[in-house]
């Protein structure tokens, strides 16, 4: 099975099978573009990606080799958070920092599983959450004034239950 | 949910108290505020609306997010259904234009929102609305519509929850000119079970003219509406010569008379369900089958007699899906016709709940030849098919999706179930939903049940739902699931039902509330 050489921001180079390395929508249209065969010696770069990030999204990819396809979006309103799979949720057992850069390393290398259940995860952690509880848990600033605020609210008013 | 953000809360808090400096500065840096807007929007994207205004209120960012039209593709104004209370007209009107916009793409209307200000605003300002809700089962009347002139003129899906005793006319008669692209309609009434005498049964949408104003229909579910009969089913087959799918669950006064001409003109018609129609076996040996293109059938419940099932098994040449159950005429000898005339060579998904008259021996022969085949199988409430059935067909079943086992009836005999679920883990990998029925005084597990529900859980990855009668063997099967993070899949049958609908091929057209 051909190899590639995934480089790190941090100058650590992993050498990864060519196939899931390609389930990064990214790498494989570099590997297009650039017309790159599979000589062992051909190294891409990935400056946004640390080694600890890459090393843990490697393992993701791994994991998902065998995946199907996802299926388009389609229309179905549905778009449920309580299908991430065991393995998936003990992966993603880590800090927020961690689980951030795992979200921005997915979106940049164009991978919608990881992308996907990432979201979710953080979409599990907002819900039943009151606004200040938000703002506690992932350390964000009201920048709102109290009039801004009030007026906020208001807009917001048409679907309160009364 | 809730849980899940506890959990990593704790984590987060925990992992900061344990880091060293380095990491900790690198958590500092990275932090939400970091993720660029597309991500927010994703992750906003698995909020519920009513979140989402709440999230508003969080940041300046955040509230830009909330307000982005992407999230309100897809919006419910019924509050029972998305917790979305529009308190004035005027804030809704104002949102139609600003917040849903060319975005919005389907909308659910509660009564009080049906007026002509709202469609015609949404005529207006939502070019690209294809699905709409409209809710009137709750009205006590209807809104005045002589002003309505303008309506959605690009829908492909129109859902109306009738109501018993409101007449609909002087709203249909307004939109017929409007919903000619019109593709899946459904119809739905409130149905109740017949009680001895008949009150009066109000014909509250006139359907022959509503035929006339959709010729394009492909998908039509008129469902438990008492004053549907095999007149209506005639109309709608006279002018959609595109349907494929007809579905008249729950309309028992549907017998059947109109079958014939249905399939004569309806060619492309692929998937019948008439559960719980009245139909009469005469008619239904009248159809030509052998020359439809029908792949999906639902008869359960319709009382039709053994001569007729095999008559219409064995001439229907490439039958996928058949829901057959609490039919007294299924018995064993259909089973052996059907089996030998080779009509069930492309069966997928059989359904035959409570069919009393099914012999363990016959199911087990069926099975022997076609079980490998099959998707979804269903062989509930019949006392006799225990887990001994079960397990001598379960090697077969290395196709199966979806499996409902069991019966609410208390037994003489103990079900297995540690055996069962081990068979179950063992052979069926490609199991999505599991439902037993039994009740759980008959089901006997023992110490060793932990391990076996480890097996099946570790094995059944694509397993999404897995339901039991509540008491002592869903709790221990519950907090198995639960301590693996896997909380969402143990339920019980109070609230959760599976079913091989699931397998239809118009199964997303056909939802609906």
């Amino acid at each position: 099975m051909p190899n590639i050489k995934l480089q790190s921001s941090d100058n650590e180079v992993f050498a990864v099978d060519v196939e899931i390395a390609k389930c990064s929508v990214t790498i494989k249209t570099m590997l297009e573009d650039l017309g790159m065969d599979d000589e062992e010696e051909e190294v891409v770069p990935l400056p946004n990606v640390n080694s600890a990030i890459l090393k843990k999204v490697i393992q993701w990819a791994t994991y998902h080799k065998d995946d199907p396809p996802l299926p388009e979006d389609d229309e179905n309103k549905e778009k449920r958070t309580d299908d991430i799979s065991s393995w998936d949720a003990d992966f993603l057992k880590v800090d927020q920092g961690t689980l951030f850069e795992l979200i921005l390393a997915a979106n940049y290398l164009d991978i919608k599983g990881l992308l996907d259940v990432t979201c979710k995860t953080v979409a599990n952690m907002i819900k039943g959450k009151t606004p200040e509880e938000i703002r506690k848990t992932f350390n964000i600033k009201n920048d709102f004034t109290a009039t801004e605020e009030d007026q906020v609210r208001k807009e917001n008013e048409w679907c309160e239950e009364k | 949910m809730d849980s899940w953000g506890i959990l990593n809360v704790d984590t987060a808090a925990a992992a900061i108290s344990r880091d060293d400096m380095s990491s900790f500065r690198r958590k500092q840096v990275m932090t939400i505020e970091k993720l660029p807007d597309k991500v927010l929007l994703n992750i906003f994207s698995y909020l519920s609306h009513r979140e989402i205004c709440r999230m508003a209120t969080v940041c300046k960012r955040w509230r830009m997010v909330a307000y982005d039209t992407r999230l309100w593709t897809h919006v419910s104004l019924r509050p029972e259904i998305s917790g979305l209370h529009v308190g004035s007209l005027e804030s809704l009107l104002a949102l139609i234009s600003i917040r849903f916009g060319p975005s919005l793409r389907y909308i659910e209307l509660p009564i009080e929102l049906i007026t002509h200000t709202v469609l015609h605003e949404l005529a207006a300002k939502c070019p690209n609305l294809t699905h709409m809700l409209l809710d009137f089962s709750t009205a006590m009347q209807l809104h005045d519509f002589s002003e309505m002139q303008a309506f959605p003129t690009k829908l492909r899906y129109l859902c109306i929850c009738l109501s018993e005793v409101i007449f609909m006319e002087g709203f249909m008669r307004k939109i017929y000119n409007f919903i000619n692209g019109l593709e899946i309609l459904h119809l739905i009434g409130t149905y109740e079970k017949i009680e001895e005498e008949e009150e009066e049964i109000y014909e509250v949408i006139n359907v022959h003219k509503l035929k006339s104003a959709t010729p394009n229909l492909r998908v039509i579910n008129l469902y438990g509406i008492n004053f549907v009969d095999d007149s209506h089913i005639d109309a709608f087959s006279s002018n959609c010569i595109q349907l494929e799918c007809l579905a008249v669950n729950f309309c028992n006064k549907v017998t059947g008379s109109t079958m014939k001409t249905l399939f004569q003109r309806s060619r492309r018609l692929t998937c019948l369900l008439m559960n719980g129609c009245n139909l009469q076996s005469e008619y239904v040996m009248q159809v030509e089958w052998e020359k439809s293109s029908i792949q999906e059938l639902d008869v359960t419940a319709t009382d039709l007699s053994t001569e007729c099932l095999i008559d219409m098994l064995t001439r229907i040449p490439n039958l996928r899906f058949l829901s057959a159950g609490q039919i007294n005429g299924f018995n064993d000898s259909v089973l052996k016709a059907w089996m030998e005339s080779g009509s069930a060579r492309n069966l997928v998904a059989l359904d035959v709940d409570s069919s009393d008259n099914l012999s363990d021996e016959a199911l087990h022969r069926f099975l022997s030849r076609h079980g490998s085949q099959l998707w979804g199988l269903v062989l509930s409430g019949m006392p006799h098919i225990t887990d001994q059935l079960w397990q001598s067909v379960l090697q077969l079943l290395t196709n199966a999706k979806i499996l409902i086992m069991g019966t609410q009836e208390r037994l003489g005999v103990n079900i297995h179930v540690d055996q069962l679920m081990d068979g179950i883990a063992t052979h069926c990998l490609n199991l999505e939903r599991l439902e037993l029925r039994w009740d759980p005084e008959n089901l006997r597990f023992s110490d060793k049940s932990q391990k076996a529900i480890d097996i099946l859980r570790v094995k059944c990855l694509k397993l999404k739902c897995l339901v039991l009668s509540d008491g002592r063997y869903y709790e221990i099967v519950k907090a198995n699931f639960e301590r693996a993070d896997r909380t969402t899949v143990v339920r019980t049958s109070t609230n959760c039902r599976v079913s091989n609908y699931y397998l239809l091929s118009n199964y997303k057209d056909l939802i609906f509330n």
